[in-house]
């Protein structure tokens, strides 16, 4: 993969005679810096992958807040008369086996599996990175202790704590799911941000804010978070994909959402039944979730790339 | 054995540079010859040993060539390289730590690379390897040969796995040795010890040694031959008289007036400090670690101690340079760590500006940061890589300081850039944008930002290339002229100590050994560390 | 190492212990009815009724008491009755060995094909097996596990009928490799993406280099130096991978009708029974931490640094 060419940066032994310092290797040129952040977005800008993913997850925003763009059904307003329509001027997609559009209940049900995989995948990233963070900061028994526990929320697979959760859970809703799974779930986070910490926190130039007697929280916020903040954005971004797909699953095993909210698990739940002789009921809700966890799979893909950080992380 | 390189080039496609990393370099080694090849980094010098080795990236393009006993070695087979490398060819790495694979045992080591070679034969039985493998570690002074061969490498100290090392190299008997910076991960006086090895190995096997290193001293002692690099030029080349003694080029000049000294202490004043007030006192300080061991369900600490710091004592007075000498793990990073109030003390004083470091509380701690400062060893950490030089230095007064309005700040941090020599254009840059030795002198601005009395430099110019430790060293006394600041100057390198300091305190397992003015201490040492140490450096007999 | 084995088996105790509590915690000590949720969604219930089935699962007495209580049944072999009166313990004893023979497959396919292609592509970074391979993985790790099952289910057993879209009853081992192939392709993306960064930074590392100026074979380096040392992280890995593994069964044995444990489960959340569904989960949470304590010791066998004490 090519890389432009962002930074010329002068080694040590950069100059034969007089001072190593004064003007930059390149003479009087006036240049332009970056932080690791602007260097990312330089090689971002240029990514294929990166505008192919954006376009897709912009067309999924546009959908999941303004579904009625996309068809003038409504996934609560069905026709049993029309189950099993074909595609057509009627219904775009054909219908469902209750009779509902199928292209409604897609456009709906965009706003449901964004909304918990955004949702869910920020609460997860800000409890994981506040835990792994204070574990490795201040290290001894609080490190110890959170350690411990990050170790039984580890032992539960994710899938499997939501259905237990689920179960008991008397409202279910968007909501309801996502704070469940941001319950499940942080521990990924976690393990990346103390790692990171840990590694960060031994850096000299930490030791030398303390010494300036720089307060704990400024270099938190100042020293550390931006520094182990790349890694955990892609596991971020690519955690919205994974956590739409847990979604679908919970709602396919009709444990997620409950069926009054369209979802596009629900759909495929559905489409199961007469998947021999309609195999388009669920081709469709399919094809939108494969399409949407893809988006934001390749997107933290692309944006690892961008930070040319080799660290894989799922 | 000769070995004839003429007009290498290396130049790797895509490059940061349309520069190749090697051009036009010639040489030619002859049969039981040392010879150098010296540069700083980036100068190509281990590029040139790895084409020797055929171990460059496949990318690279190389032309010229390199004869080694009349054979091409540019373009050789694949199959062909197994007959050289490990057979005519034995390579010694720079980092021992890192050069041999952990989950194999020393003993693996040995047998992959006797079977690889068939250095004995079926018919001598089944364990003819160990009994050569225990022989060659017996060569390389590893005495205990029959346990090592059981053991892990993270079971032996650097020194010993370079010896390890070293022997593997020598199995086949080889008739060329390339050794790339051999000794530079390792402590003074085993530096010496290996590079003694080296030497007496190579004389008695009847071996051609190239020694790759960025340190003229140790080239001066030890070669017959120096070729210089730099930035992938070869500079000059020639005899260590005609090199190192009459040196032709500028840039070879220039290096050697950098290399740090011992013999510079006759070429010094020295004032007096005695009736100074001490600005710095350290008593009776002890430092106890006591060491982790995993436990059943949390890591505990356990009974066994490391003793970091013995009853030391030390003091720095005003405007004195008090230099704290020892070898990794001696402790003396330990005393930084305390004196900097990054460690407590187990027993033990430490007196900055007359108060006790440790009955301090509050507003006055804050205070603290305005009498001592610290510069530490690795530029590439000591600053933030998401601060801009400008945000680096503008730090210190979002603590204190904080009534000053925004002209002041900028007043004084253009002045900072003044003082350690830096241009206001590099404000807006980041620190990979920087050299190491821009850097450093950031890192010395950030420390100098609340005009601290004493700075404390912990190994603060050991990371530097020679030219850049030199112009470091340089700013550093103007500093302490123009500022009258006092100098708590933590090293390994005693050169450096000739250079700069004004008295010594010698640190071996975290007791000081020794102490007195660097003259008093470096030409008549009372303590047998210290004679060792200053016996270890290298250079002595050059300059 | 003895003191490594059994820190970590105390660990692996205390980790179970808490993870049953905080999984029984949720479905009995949650604010709502737990007696209603016990019974299932679809019952109404009168007082008498209620009562007694607080009384069953002790929803009448504290907390902590019915946790130890619970605890006490497991020890004795008693998981509690399904809703139709069938022993949990039964359920397992029949489910248990088919998604044994799921996972194992499963297992062996990915370590195998994971391995062996991350080596491969890491041994030819940037080239174009190695770009293909690492397009592959992307899209399969974006294919949700559901909807992978379905599309193969529809191609190959309704479209193409190269094989039966669902499981017998016996669900032997030949039947279950398609499922397994299913419920391991993110494992398998994963661990190749794994597997090849590793390789490359185990090709650039100092001991290959040095072993390379031995003049040892690259076939050799290849085995002995790299793979060897990527073999311990991606002990880990799998081990890691095997609780998605678990999650993951209850859609393929749902998907592919394979009368697993996957399949119970699924079948207790449809009838909305919780008391088994807690029991079965917490079964997976004691395999997984199991497994788990497996992959460390076998993680202490492989790692020389960890055998002979220095893991600090």
């Amino acid at each position: 993969m090519s890389e432009p060419n962002v930074k010329q940066s002068a080694r040590p032994g950069s100059a034969v005679s007089g001072k190593d310092s004064g003007k930059g290797s390149d003479g009087n040129k006036p240049r332009k810096s970056y932080s690791s952040f602007g260097q990312a977005w330089l090689r971002l800008r240029v990514s294929p992958l990166f505008w192919i993913s954006v376009v897709i997850i912009a067309f999924l925003l546009v959908m999941a807040i303004f579904p009625s763009l996309f068809t003038q059904h409504t996934p609560d307003r069905c026709d049993l008369g029309d189950s099993r329509a074909p595609a057509g001027d009627k219904y775009l997609l054909g219908a469902d086996l209750q009779g509902c559009d199928i292209m409604a209940n897609i456009a709906y049900g965009a706003r449901a599996s964004l909304t918990v995989g955004v949702v869910s995948s920020l609460g997860a990233t800000a409890v994981g990175v506040l835990i792994g963070i204070v574990a490795a900061y201040f290290g001894g028994w609080v490190d110890a202790v959170l350690s411990r526990i990050s170790d039984v929320f580890f032992a539960i697979p994710l899938i499997l704590g939501a259905i237990v959760a689920m179960q008991v859970t008397e409202h279910r809703n968007v909501w309801t799911l996502s704070a469940i799974l941001i319950f499940f779930g942080w521990t990924n986070t976690a393990r990346i941000a103390r790692s990171a910490t840990l590694e960060v926190r031994t850096k000299e130039y930490i030791a030398a804010a303390r010494l300036l007697h720089v307060h704990n929280g400024r270099i938190l916020l100042t020293h550390i978070i931006p520094n182990i903040i790349a890694p955990i954005i892609v596991v971020a971004t690519i955690g919205i994909g994974g956590l739409i797909a847990a979604e679908a699953s919970l709602s396919y095993l009709s444990i997620g959402l409950p069926p009054n909210i369209p979802s596009w698990g629900k759909a495929i739940a559905d489409g199961q039944k007469v998947l021999r002789v309609n195999p388009g009921i669920m081709l469709w809700p399919a094809l939108a979730l494969t399409l949407t966890v893809l988006a934001f799979i390749s997107l933290g893909e692309a944006i690892r790339n961008a930070f040319g950080s080799r660290k894989d992380s799922r | 054995m000769t070995l004839d390189i003429t007009n290498l080039r290396i130049a790797y496609p895509h490059g940061r540079t349309d520069k190749p990393a090697v051009e036009s370099f010639s040489l030619s080694v002859g049969a039981n010859e040392r010879v150098a090849i010296v540069g700083e980094s980036g100068s190509g010098k281990s590029t040139v040993a790895n084409a020797i080795m055929g171990l460059l990236p496949g990318k690279a393009n190389v032309s010229g060539s390199i004869k080694l006993d009349g054979t091409e070695l540019i373009g050789l087979p694949t199959r062909e390289w197994y007959k050289v490398r490990g057979a005519q060819i034995g390579y010694v790495p720079q980092d021992p730590m890192l050069s041999l694979n952990e989950v194999w045992t020393i003993g693996y080591h040995f047998r992959e690379t006797i079977n690889t070679h068939h250095l004995v034969s079926r018919e001598d039985g089944r364990d003819a390897w160990r009994q050569l493998a225990a022989d060659r570690l017996r060569e390389v002074g590893l005495n205990d040969a029959e346990r090592v061969l059981k053991q892990y490498p993270h079971q032996l100290s650097g020194g010993m796995r370079q010896r390890v090392l070293i022997a593997l190299a020598l199995l086949a008997r080889p008739k060329l040795i390339i050794a790339d910076e051999p000794t530079s991960a390792l402590d003074v006086v085993v530096q010496k010890q290996i590079l003694d090895l080296l030497e007496d190995l190579t004389d008695r096997l009847g071996s051609s040694l190239i020694l790759i290193t960025h340190d003229l001293g140790l080239v001066a002692d030890r070669c017959t031959r120096v070729s210089v690099l730099y930035r992938g030029d070869q500079v000059e080349t020639g005899t260590i008289d005609e090199v190192i003694r009459a040196p032709k080029q500028a840039y070879t000049k220039h290096l050697l007036e950098a290399v740090p000294k011992l013999s510079a202490i006759r070429d010094r004043t020295f004032a007096d400090f005695t009736d100074a007030e001490k600005v710095l006192d350290i008593r009776h300080l002890y430092k106890e670690y006591p060491l982790k061991q995993s436990g059943w369900f949390f890591n505990r600490h356990g009974a066994s101690i490391l003793q970091a710091s013995n009853d030391v004592n030390l003091t720095v007075r005003s405007g004195e340079c008090r230099a704290l000498v020892g070898e990794s793990g001696s402790g003396k990073s330990t005393i930084a760590k305390i004196v900097m109030g990054l460690e407590k003390p187990t027993r033990g004083d430490v007196i900055i500006q007359g108060r006790n470091r440790w009955d301090i509380r509050g507003q006055e701690l804050d205070e603290q940061a305005h009498h001592i400062q610290i510069v530490f060893q690795d530029p590439y950490a000591s600053l933030d890589p998401q601060f801009t030089v400008q945000r680096t230095l503008l730090e210190p007064f979002a603590v204190h300081h904080r009534q000053w309005s925004a002209d002041e700040r900028w007043e004084r941090i253009v002045h900072l850039l003044k003082l350690v020599g830096l241009d206001e254009d590099l404000l807006g840059r980041y620190p990979d944008e920087l050299s190491g030795g821009q850097r450093q002198r950031v890192a010395i601005a950030r420390a100098l930002a609340l005009e601290p009395e004493i700075l404390v430099l912990d190994e603060a110019v050991s990371a530097l290339d020679v030219i850049v430790r030199a112009q470091i060293l340089e700013t550093l006394r103007d500093l302490r002229e123009r500022l009258g600041l006092s100098m708590l100057f933590i090293t390994h390198d005693l050169a450096v100590v000739a250079e700069i300091a004004d008295s010594v305190s010698v640190i071996n397992h975290g007791r000081i050994v020794e102490s007195g003015s660097v003259s008093d201490v470096f030409l008549n040492p009372q303590d047998d560390y210290t004679k060792e140490l200053l016996a270890a450096v290298p250079g002595r007999a050059a300059f | 190492m003895a003191r490594y084995i059994l820190s970590r088996l105390a660990q692996a105790v205390v980790v179970v212990f808490v993870a049953t509590l905080l999984l029984y915690a949720l479905a009995y000590a949650m604010p709502g009815d737990p007696v209603a949720a016990l019974a299932g969604e679809n019952q109404t219930l009168d007082a008498a009724t209620r009562a007694a089935i607080a009384a069953k699962y002790n929803l009448d007495k504290p907390f902590f008491v019915q946790y130890a209580l619970y605890l006490g049944r497991v020890f004795h072999g008693d998981l509690g009755t399904t809703f139709a009166g069938r022993p949990v313990t039964e359920v397992i004893a029949t489910a248990f060995p088919v998604t044994a023979r799921l996972a194992i497959i499963a297992i062996v396919i990915e370590t195998v094909i994971g391995v062996l292609v991350g080596l491969v592509a890491g041994r030819h970074k940037g080239s174009g097996f190695d770009s293909v391979v690492m397009t592959i993985t992307m899209i399969l790790l974006g294919v949700p596990s559901f909807v992978l099952a379905f599309a193969v289910q529809y191609f190959f057993g309704v479209k193409l009928r190269w094989m039966k879209p669902t499981v017998s009853e016996f669900a032997t081992w030949g039947e279950l490799v398609v499922p397994a192939l299913v419920l391991a392709v993110g494992s398998i993306a994963f661990l190749i993406r794994f597997t090849r960064s590793g390789v490359v930074d185990a090709l650039n590392s100092d001991h290959v280099k040095a072993a390379r100026a031995r003049g040892i074979h690259e076939w050799r380096i290849g085995l002995a130096h790299v793979l060897r040392n990527v073999l311990i992280p991606i002990v880990t890995v799998i081990g890691t991978e095997f609780g998605g593994l678990l999650g993951g069964a209850i859609i393929t044995e749902s998907v592919f009708n394979i009368p697993g444990f996957g399949q119970q489960v699924y079948q207790h959340i449809i009838r909305g029974e919780t008391a088994p569904t807690v029991s079965l989960v917490s079964v997976l949470v004691i395999i997984f931490v199991t497994v788990n304590l497996l992959v460390d010791l076998l993680y202490a066998v492989l790692n020389p640094k960890v055998r002979y004490g220095a893991h600090e």
